[in-house]
C-alpha cells in the first residue's frame, strides 16, 4: 500500500467516525418517530375492525330477530309439524338470500336443522355448532363461532357472527340462527377498511379468509424519479423485515373463536425510514469520498518528490546519470531533492574521469603489447642483418645460403609483424554489424564448406535442428566468429578426434556450438579466453576470441565457453532470432 | 268418433260430473324446464315425445298391456326368443303416411344406432343390437320385416318381459301421435303442438297442446289465474292438487372406484350409511320413496334379502372427491348437498359439480367422475327391464344387457336379490324415486296417469265454458 493510499484512507477514517456518530442517532429517532406512526396507524385499524364487527354483529343480530318475528317463520313453526320436510328444507335458502345473511339455519331447540341456507344439506341432522351457540350464547347477541358451510370446494369452515331467536308464537319451538361469514369478501371489505392485510384465523390459527389492501391508483405522469429507486427498494426490503401486525381476538379472552390479524401497509413508512437510512449512508458516504479525496490531494503534494526522487534513483541505477529531479518542494524534502541532484552531477563527472583514465590506461596497454608484439620479430630480423653482414664481409663462400636464410627470417618476421599490425587495426576498427535475417542452416554449412576436407583424423558432425528461424546477424562478422572457433577446435585436435557442429533452439535464440574432443581448456585460463591478447597458443595474438566475443555482443548475443580438461571444449554462441522463438525441451 | 265413445267410458271427470267431453282449446301445461330437441329423457321431453309419437303397446288404468300401435300383445314363441309382431291395419302418421311393419323395424333399428343415448337400452335385447351399435351392421338381425303388417322380432337372449319394452316411449313411433309439434318459435315461446287428427285413436279433444317451463312460484301463480291447465312439478300447487305420478324416477349414487382408488372403500361406506328415507323425505320435493335396489319400489317393492354391503371401517378417505349432478335437476341438487355433507361427516372432502346435462352424459360416459348422481325415469314396469334401463343409464350398454338377462323373468324376492347384488357389482347405491305431482286446473279433464306414470295427451279436454272461450 502506498503512502498516498495510506494517507487517504486515514482521511476517510476520521471523517466517516465522526459523521456516523452524529448521523446515526439522528437515523434512530426518526426511526422510531415513524414506528410510532405505524403503530397508532395499527391501533387505528384494529379500532375499525372492532367497529365494523361490532356493526355486522349488530346488523346480523336484528336481522335474525327480525326474521324470527316475521309472519313467515312464525308460518313455519306453526306448520311443521305437518308440512312436507323437503319443502321446509328450501325455507332458509330463500329467507337468506332476501335477508342478505351469510349463514341462516332453522332448527329445532336441540340443534336438530330443519333447514340450512349455508349447508343444506344438513337438514335433520342435529348439529353441534347450533346445539353450542343455543347453549353458550344468550339469544339476539351475535358472537363469533366457526360455522361449516357448503362452498365451491366442498364442506368448508368459516368463521361467522351469529346471533340466535326463539320463533314466537304457538307453532313448534323453533330456532333461528343466522350471521355474518367474515369471509373472503368480508375479509376484502375490512382490508379496504383499514387499508391494512388482513387475516382471519379460526382457534386453531389455521386461515380461514384473508385479504390484501387495494393497490393505491399509481400517480399519473409520474416523472421519472432517478433518487427513489433506491429509497423504494429498501423500503420494500425494510417493510418486509418489520411486518408488524396487530391481533385481534374474536369472543371470549379464555375461548377465543378466532382471530383477526391485521398488518397495516407500512410502504410508506418503510419507505420514509428507509429514505432517511438511505441519507445517512448517503451521507457517510459522500463525506468519507470527500475526506478520502482530499487526502489523496493532500498526499500528493507530499508524496510527488519522494516518487520524483524514486524515478530518478531508478534512472541512475539504470546508468542514466544525468537524471535530475525537477519537482517542486520544501523543507527537508527540498533539501533531498538538491543533495540527490548534487548526488547525481558529482557520479558524472566522476564516470568522465574514470573513463579518461581508462583510455589512457587502455592506450598504454596497447602500447605495450604492441611495443612487445613488434619487438619479438625485430630480434630476428636485427640478428638476421648482422649475420648477413657479417657473412659478406667476411666473404663467405656460403653466403648465398647464408643470404637465403637471413632474407627469409626477416621475410617471416615482417609478415609477422604485417599479420600484428593488421589485427590490431581490425581489433581497433570492427565495423558494426550490418544485421540481416540468416538461415542457421546456411550459416553451418557455410562454416564447414571452407573445410572440404577435414584433417587427417578428424571426424566432422553436422547437426542442424530442423525447423530453426533466421537469426539477425551479419552474415560475414558471424562467419568469421564460426571460422574462428572451427580453427581453434582444429587446432585443439593435433592428434585427431572429432569437430562438432551443432545449431538448436536455445532461449531468445538460436545456440550454435563449436565443440571438440581435444586436451579442453585448463580451468584457470577458461575465465580469461575472451581477454584480448589472452593466448594458449605458440604465435597466437590473443585477440581472435575477443574480437569473437565482441561480434557477439554487438549482435546482442553472447558467446560462452565449456570445457572439462582432457574432454575437450565446447564454445557456445547464441543469436537472437526476427521472433521470439520457444525453448525447445531437447534444448540444452 | 272412436274418441268420444272411448273417453266417455273411460275419463273419471264425465263420470264424476256427467259432462260430455268437449273438443277444443289449447291445453296449457306447466312443466319445470323447457323440452329439450334432442334425446327426450327430463319429465317436460318425455311429456312433448308422448304426446307426440304413438306407442306399440300401452298400459290401461289397472296396469296391464294393451294394444296401442301393434293389434295385439305379441307372445313368446316356444323358444322364449322369438316374438311376431302385427301393426295394426290403417293406422297413418301426422303427414298420413302409412305405418306398418317396416317403420316399427325402422324403430328399433334406430334405437339400437343410438347407442349410448338414454334410449338405446330398448333394442339391447334384439339379436343384432351388438353389430348396429358397433357400426357393424346397418340392420337389427333380430328383427325380420314378414309383410307390410307383420314382422318377426328375435331377442339374443330370452326376455319374457320383452312386450314390456314395446310399451316404453323411446319405442313409440314419432310423428303418429296425439299432437304434431308446430314450427318452433322463438326459444323463449312455449313449445305447441297441434291436434293430429289421423291419430289412429282419433283426434283429440284440444286442439293443441301448448308445454312451458315455469318455476313453483310462477306455475301456483298462473294456476290461480288460469293461466296454465295444468302442472306437472315435485311441488304440489294450486286449489285442485291431482295425483302424485308413480315415483319411477330412481336416483342412484354412481361410484367411480378405479378412480378413487383406495379413498373408495370410505366412499362406499359413506353412502351405505346414508338414511333414504330420511333423503326421500328431506331432501326430494317430489313424490319420493327410498330406494332399495335398482328397481323403483313401484315396480319392485321390497329390500333385497341378501347381505348388507360390508365397508372396511379402517378404510383412509381420499382427500378429495368430485361429486358430479345433472344441474337441470332441483331435487338432485338437494340429493348431491346431503351426500357431501354425509361424505364431509365421514372425512371426505367433497366438491359438488352441477353441470348442464348434456355434459353430465358426456362426463359420465368417461368416468370424469368421483362420485355422479344418477336420474333415471324407468320407462318399463318390469324390473328386468327396469334395471337394464338404470345399469345402461349408469354403466353402458354392457351392463345394461347383462342386468336384463339376470333378471330376466324374475320377480319377488329372486328379482330383489338380483337387483341387490347387481347394484354392488355395479358400484351403484341406490337413494331414492321420485316422481312428479300433478296440479290441475278446475277446468282440465280427463287427466288419468296410468302405472307407468304416462297419460294420453290425446284424453285432456277442457269443460265447454273454457274451451269454447278459447
Amino acid at each position: 500500500v502506498t503512502l498516498r493510499t495510506k494517507l487517504a484512507l486515514a482521511f476517510a477514517l476520521f471523517a466517516a467516525v465522526p459523521l456516523a456518530a452524529a448521523l446515526w442517532p439522528v437515523s434512530r429517532a426518526l426511526s422510531r418517530a415513524l414506528e410510532a406512526e405505524h403503530g397508532a396507524r395499527l391501533d387505528a385499524a384494529a379500532r375499525a375492525i372492532e367497529g365494523e364487527l361490532a356493526r355486522l354483529g349488530d346488523e346480523a343480530a336484528l336481522a335474525v330477530a327480525d326474521l324470527a318475528q316475521s309472519p313467515e317463520a312464525e308460518a313455519l313453526a306453526r306448520d311443521h309439524a305437518e308440512a312436507a320436510a323437503a319443502e321446509e328444507g328450501t325455507r332458509a335458502a330463500e329467507w337468506r338470500a332476501a335477508r342478505g345473511l351469510d349463514v341462516l339455519a332453522v332448527a329445532e331447540p336441540d340443534g336438530r336443522v330443519v333447514s340450512s341456507g349455508h349447508l343444506p344439506g344438513r337438514a335433520g341432522d342435529v348439529d353441534p355448532e347450533l346445539t353450542d351457540l343455543f347453549a353458550a350464547a344468550p339469544p339476539g347477541r351475535a358472537v363469533p363461532r366457526v360455522v361449516s358451510r357448503a362452498g365451491p370446494e366442498g364442506v368448508e369452515p368459516v368463521l361467522a357472527l351469529v346471533a340466535w331467536r326463539d320463533v314466537p308464537g304457538g307453532g313448534a319451538p323453533l330456532r333461528i340462527a343466522g350471521g355474518a361469514a367474515l369471509a373472503r369478501e368480508r375479509a376484502a371489505r375490512l382490508a379496504a377498511l383499514t387499508g391494512g392485510a388482513i387475516a382471519i384465523r379460526g382457534p386453531d390459527g389455521a386461515v380461514l379468509a384473508e385479504a390484501q389492501p387495494p393497490r393505491a391508483e399509481p400517480a399519473p405522469a409520474a416523472p421519472p424519479d432517478r433518487g427513489s429507486a433506491a429509497p423504494r427498494w429498501m423500503g420494500t426490503v425494510l417493510g418486509r423485515l418489520g411486518g408488524v401486525a396487530r391481533s385481534i381476538p374474536l369472543g371470549g379472552p379464555g375461548a377465543a373463536a378466532g382471530h383477526i390479524e391485521v398488518s397495516v401497509a407500512s410502504e410508506g413508512l418503510a419507505r420514509a425510514r428507509g429514505t432517511v437510512l438511505f441519507a445517512f449512508l448517503a451521507a457517510l458516504a459522500a463525506g468519507t469520498a470527500a475526506a478520502a479525496a482530499a487526502g489523496r490531494a493532500l498526499a500528493s503534494r507530499i508524496t510527488r518528490p519522494v516518487e520524483a526522487l524514486q524515478q530518478a534513483a531508478a534512472r541512475v541505477a539504470a546508468g542514466d546519470l544525468g537524471a535530475r529531479v525537477e519537482v517542486r518542494a520544501s523543507g527537508e524534502v527540498a533539501d533531498l531533492v538538491s543533495a540527490f541532484n548534487a548526488m547525481t552531477a558529482e557520479l558524472a563527472q566522476s564516470r568522465t574521469r574514470l573513463a579518461q583514465a581508462e583510455r589512457i590506461a587502455a592506450w598504454r596497454e596497447v602500447a605495450r603489447r604492441l611495443a612487445h608484439e613488434i619487438k619479438n620479430p625485430l630480434t630476428p630480423i636485427a640478428m638476421s642483418v648482422e649475420t648477413l653482414r657479417d657473412a659478406l664481409d667476411e666473404g663467405r663462400p656460403d653466403f648465398r645460403e647464408i643470404f637465403d636464410e637471413a632474407t627469409r627470417a626477416v621475410s617471416d618476421e615482417v609478415r609477422r609483424l604485417k599479420r600484428i599490425v593488421d589485427e590490431f587495426s581490425r581489433f581497433a576498427r570492427l565495423p558494426a554489424p550490418e544485421r540481416a535475417p540468416v538461415a542457421p542452416e546456411e550459416l553451418v554449412s557455410a562454416v564447414l564448406a571452407l573445410f572440404p576436407e577435414a584433417p587427417p583424423g578428424v571426424a566432422v558432425a553436422r547437426e542442424v535442428e530442423p525447423g530453426l528461424p533466421a537469426v539477425l546477424a551479419d552474415r560475414d562478422q558471424i562467419l568469421q566468429v564460426l571460422l574462428n572457433l572451427v580453427g581453434n577446435a582444429l587446432d585443439a585436435m593435433p592428434a585427431g578426434g572429432t569437430l562438432r557442429v551443432r545449431a538448436s533452439r536455445a532461449p531468445g535464440g538460436v545456440s550454435f556450438t563449436v565443440s571438440d574432443t581435444g586436451g579442453g581448456i585448463a580451468p584457470e585460463d577458461l575465465a580469461r579466453v575472451f581477454e584480448p591478447y589472452f593466448t594458449t597458443k605458440e604465435g597466437g595474438t590473443g585477440l581472435g576470441l575477443a574480437i569473437a566475443h565482441r561480434i557477439a555482443e554487438e549482435h546482442g548475443g553472447r558467446l560462452e565457453a565449456a570445457s572439462e580438461p582432457g574432454h575437450g571444449a565446447a564454445f557456445t554462441l547464441t543469436l537472437p532470432v526476427l521472433v521470439a522463438v520457444p525453448t525447445s525441451p531437447a534444448s540444452p | 268418433m272412436r274418441a268420444c265413445l272411448v273417453a266417455l267410458l273411460a275419463l273419471p271427470g264425465v263420470a264424476a260430473g256427467g259432462v260430455r267431453p268437449a273438443y277444443g282449446g289449447t291445453i296449457r301445461i306447466g312443466i319445470p324446464a323447457a323440452p329439450g330437441t334432442a334425446v327426450a329423457q327430463g319429465a317436460a321431453d318425455l311429456l312433448a315425445a308422448r304426446a307426440a309419437s304413438a306407442p306399440l303397446l300401452d298400459v290401461d288404468a289397472r296396469g296391464n298391456l294393451v294394444p296401442g300401435i301393434l293389434a295385439e300383445v305379441p307372445a313368446a314363441e316356444a323358444d322364449g326368443r322369438t316374438f311376431r309382431l302385427r301393426v295394426r291395419p290403417g293406422v297413418v302418421d301426422a303427414t298420413g303416411r302409412a305405418v306398418g311393419a317396416a317403420e316399427v323395424s325402422e324403430r328399433l333399428t334406430a334405437l339400437a344406432r343410438e347407442g349410448r343415448s338414454p334410449n338405446g337400452w330398448v333394442a339391447l335385447p334384439i339379436l343384432g343390437a351388438d353389430a348396429v351399435l358397433d357400426g357393424r351392421a346397418p340392420l337389427l338381425a333380430g328383427a325380420q320385416v314378414l309383410s307390410p303388417d307383420e314382422l318377426v322380432v328375435t331377442l339374443a337372449f330370452a326376455l319374457p318381459e320383452f312386450p314390456w319394452l314395446l310399451a316404453t316411449l323411446p319405442a313409440a313411433l314419432p310423428g303418429a301421435g296425439p299432437f304434431v309439434p308446430a314450427p318452433a318459435g322463438a326459444p323463449q315461446d312455449p313449445l305447441v303442438l297441434r291436434a293430429n287428427a289421423r291419430h289412429h285413436r282419433g283426434r283429440p279433444f284440444a286442439d293443441a297442446l301448448e308445454l312451458r317451463a315455469v318455476d313453483a312460484r310462477g306455475a301456483a301463480r298462473q294456476l290461480d289465474q288460469g293461466g296454465l291447465d295444468l302442472v306437472l312439478r315435485p311441488e304440489a300447487m294450486g286449489r285442485r292438487p291431482g295425483p302424485a305420478l308413480p315415483p319411477l324416477t330412481a336416483i342412484l349414487a354412481a361410484v367411480n372406484a378405479e378412480r378413487l382408488g383406495p379413498g373408495a372403500e370410505a366412499v362406499r361406506r359413506a353412502l351405505a350409511g346414508i338414511d333414504r328415507a330420511d333423503l326421500a323425505r328431506r331432501f326430494v320435493r317430489a313424490h319420493a320413496e327410498p330406494l332399495a335396489t335398482l328397481v323403483p319400489p313401484a315396480i319392485l317393492p321390497g329390500a333385497p334379502p341378501g347381505p348388507a354391503r360390508r365397508a372396511d371401517a379402517a378404510a383412509r378417505p381420499p382427500a378429495r372427491v368430485a361429486l358430479l349432478a345433472d344441474a337441470s335437476a332441483a331435487d338432485q341438487r338437494a340429493l348431491a348437498e346431503r351426500i357431501q355433507v354425509k361424505l364431509f361427516d365421514a372425512g371426505v372432502r367433497a366438491t359438488l359439480e352441477a353441470v348442464e346435462p348434456a355434459r353430465f352424459a358426456e362426463r359420465l360416459r368417461r368416468g370424469d367422475y368421483d362420485v355422479a348422481l344418477v336420474s333415471v325415469p324407468v320407462a318399463a314396469l318390469r324390473p328386468a327391464l327396469a334395471a337394464g334401463q338404470i345399469a345402461f343409464a349408469a354403466r353402458g350398454p354392457a351392463a345394461g344387457r347383462r342386468a336384463m338377462a339376470e333378471l330376466a323373468g324374475l320377480s319377488g324376492n329372486a328379482a330383489l336379490e338380483a337387483a341387490g347384488r347387481l347394484a354392488r357389482e355395479l358400484e351403484l347405491f341406490p337413494l331414492v324415486a321420485s316422481g312428479l305431482r300433478a296440479s290441475l286446473s278446475p277446468a282440465l279433464q280427463g287427466f288419468a296417469p296410468r302405472a307407468d306414470g304416462g297419460f294420453d295427451p290425446g284424453d285432456l279436454w277442457l269443460l265447454p265454458a273454457r274451451g269454447a272461450a278459447r
